[in-house]
């Protein structure tokens, strides 16, 4: 069975050149692309794909605005975010709105089409420096947050302390790994556990990165304005 | 009133270019859409030229009304600088065309404002409404933006001479004006609650015009900013294409510069810029490293650190340790992109330069090669840490560098 992958890309040439790119792959289809928020949604909507390869800054928008307008309606399309940007704001905010990943443009092409495999399956994609944000924000370990009192993100939400806001030993293990440049594959064999469990805790960091109410998280990506 | 008209043949704003034909306060108000494109004659400070615009009435109308106005106690004069002070460094909207009934409405608001005065006279010492009267236009007189443009400095002295020299003036005539301190006491609450009032007639109006001033300022901001791109753009991104385009022949130097190009505005887009003027830290000083030898090896560096640090001799000798890792991986590995990642917690610094590249026997380093023993090893030994060098022949190596802090 094939992906189907639409690519919602502003830069034509920057989304010929991923299309060629997944073109490799006998797997990967690509059934449409767009150029701008109107007609990614309209291409979505028709063409169910599997996956669709968002970019987050659309001259007419942010890509954020086309996963909360199909949410509800095509809840099985899944999104990976690629961006050119280093933003946390613009990564978390993508992956916050929905978004099964972030990779950078950067990406080579065989890294690509691992990653929309990895997504068309429901798994979750980290580039290095999302992971790297990950950890920031989930450990809080900046100087400014050890000399700022913490207690603030706990006063307004007793439960806040909860396990949405903390990453277990393993998950950050993982994330360690995922930001040194590490594959999904050869964090299984450092750790000496199958793929399938380095996948769900990749998955289990995105659900806390997505749902996790921890008043830091929101603000510590305003704080870093990290290359 | 005669001051003002004398004021014409010698005031700062004579200083600039008139070209309107007329030099008679009838013909100068031009009132068509022309009136636009011509500046127009001033006979003072240009405010009834301009208020005749925004009331569509001729500007001669307007300037006798201000005349006759000023005879009434000085409220003129008032008048005239609390709109002076109004349309200072205002964008002119197109002036409506003359009406003859507009004329008429001028005439007759002329006339229900000496009717009121003639009342607050009556109640009111009219040897104070003068001085206020100086004072007021002193102040409007000083106002720089007048122009709407920047004044020349001599323009500016003599102006804002003129406007102290009447406010001295203006200041004496009412002491001498009232002696009598219960009486200047009285009409200072007077002149507030007329002022009051006038304030609430005019708050929308006001507010309207704060509002526009607002708008004019954030279209100023961001088209000064647009400038600011542009410029930046220019000397930089364009240079590069430009460069790129022209040596197209040389892969490794368009590569270069297609790198050097995007790490510099990356760092201006995304404001690493800013953090320029902070003292250095650990993570500055890695991804400096990193960024020098992207440059000079043409690799992609990735750096990614969590956390930070103060530069301390621990994090000097580790980030030279890494940048010996980072080097050995862009000279060796044979490949394009190198990972790097740090991480600093309450007791280390951890730094992992890791790459896919061809790896190598560790057993197959010749003991003269200085390069991992010493430059990585020894100077982490040194500093109480520890340095772990793997590689895989094929799958690439991996150095790990932790020193405590």
């Amino acid at each position: 069975m094939t992906i189907r992958v639409v690519v919602v890309d502003d830069h034509a040439l920057f989304r010929q050149g991923v299309v060629t790119g997944l073109a490799v792959a006998p797997d990967v289809e690509v059934v449409g692309e767009a150029d701008d928020v109107a007609t990614g949604i309209s291409v979505i909507r028709r063409e169910r794909p599997d996956v669709v390869l968002l970019d987050v800054h659309l001259t007419s928008g942010s890509g954020a605005v086309i996963i909360d307008t199909l949410a509800a309606d095509l809840p099985d399309v899944r999104y990976l975010a690629l961006s050119v940007s280093d933003l946390p704001e613009d990564v978390l905010g993508l992956v916050r709105a929905g978004a099964r990943g972030y990779v950078t443009k950067r990406i080579d092409g065989d890294e690509l089409v691992e990653a929309v495999r990895q997504v068309a399956q429901g798994d979750a994609v980290f580039s290095p420096r999302l992971a790297g944000f990950v950890l920031d924000a989930f450990t809080g370990r900046t100087p400014e947050a050890a000399t700022a009192p913490t207690a603030a993100a706990g006063v307004g939400e007793p439960g806040a302390d909860d396990e949405l806001d903390r990453l277990s030993a393993r998950e950050r293990e993982v994330m360690q790994l995922l930001a040194r440049g590490y594959a999904y594959k050869e964090i299984a064999a450092e750790l000496v556990i199958s793929v399938r469990t380095v996948e769900s805790h990749a998955s289990a960091v995105l659900r806390k990165l997505q749902l996790s109410s921890r008043h830091e998280l929101t603000h510590w990506a305003a704080r870093h304005r990290i290359v | 009133m005669r001051e003002r008209l004398a004021r014409c043949d010698t005031g700062p704003v004579m200083a600039e270019p008139v070209t309107s034909p007329s030099a008679s306060p009838g013909g100068s108000g031009a009132s068509t859409g022309m009136a636009r494109l011509v500046r127009r004659q001033r006979m003072v400070l240009g405010v009834a030229g301009r208020v005749a615009d925004r009331l569509g009435a001729s500007a001669a109308v307007v300037r006798v009304a201000f005349v006759v106005l000023a005879l009434a106690a000085g409220w003129g004069v008032v008048l005239y600088a609390i709109l002076a002070a109004l349309l200072a460094g205002r964008v002119e909207p197109a002036a409506r065309p003359t009406l003859l009934r507009r004329n008429l409405g001028v005439a007759f608001g002329t006339a229900a404002q000496v009717a009121v005065v003639g009342d607050v006279v009556a109640t009111f010492p009219a040897e104070l409404l003068w001085p206020a009267g100086l004072v007021a236009f002193a102040v409007a007189l000083a106002n720089p933006e007048l122009d709407g443009e920047a004044p020349t400095r001599r323009a500016t002295i003599a102006r804002v001479g003129a406007g102290a020299a009447l406010m001295v003036a203006g200041f004496f005539s009412a002491i001498a004006g009232a002696p009598d301190f219960g009486l200047l006491w009285r009409s200072g609450v007077a002149a507030l609650v007329l002022v009051g009032g006038l304030g609430l007639i005019l708050a929308p109006w006001l507010t309207r015009l704060v509002a526009s001033a607002d708008t004019d300022r954030r279209d100023r901001i961001r088209a000064e900013e647009r400038a600011d791109i542009a410029a930046h753009l220019h000397d930089s991104v364009l240079q590069t294409l430009t460069l790129i385009q022209n040596r197209a022949s040389d892969p490794q130097l368009t590569a270069a510069l297609a790198h050097q190009q995007e790490r510099e505005l990356r760092r201006w887009l995304y404001g690493a810029g800013d953090r320029s003027d902070l003292p250095v830290s650990f993570r500055t000083a890695l991804e400096q490293v990193a960024a020098e030898v992207e440059d000079q090896y043409l690799k992609i560096v990735e750096c990614i650190v969590v956390g930070d640090a103060e530069m301390s001799p621990a994090a000097v000798g580790a980030v030279a340790a890494a940048r010996e890792a980072i080097v050995n991986a862009a000279k060796f590995a044979e490949i394009p992109m190198i990972s790097v990642y740090a991480e600093v917690d309450d007791v280390r610094m951890s730094v992992f330069v890791r790459d896919r590249g061809v790896g190598f026997e560790l057993a197959s380093i010749p003991d003269d090669r200085h390069g991992v023993s010493d430059s990585i090893c020894g100077r982490v030994e040194r500093l109480g840490g520890t340095a772990v060098v793997r590689s895989t022949p094929g799958a690439g190596t991996e150095v790990r560098i932790e020193v405590p802090r």
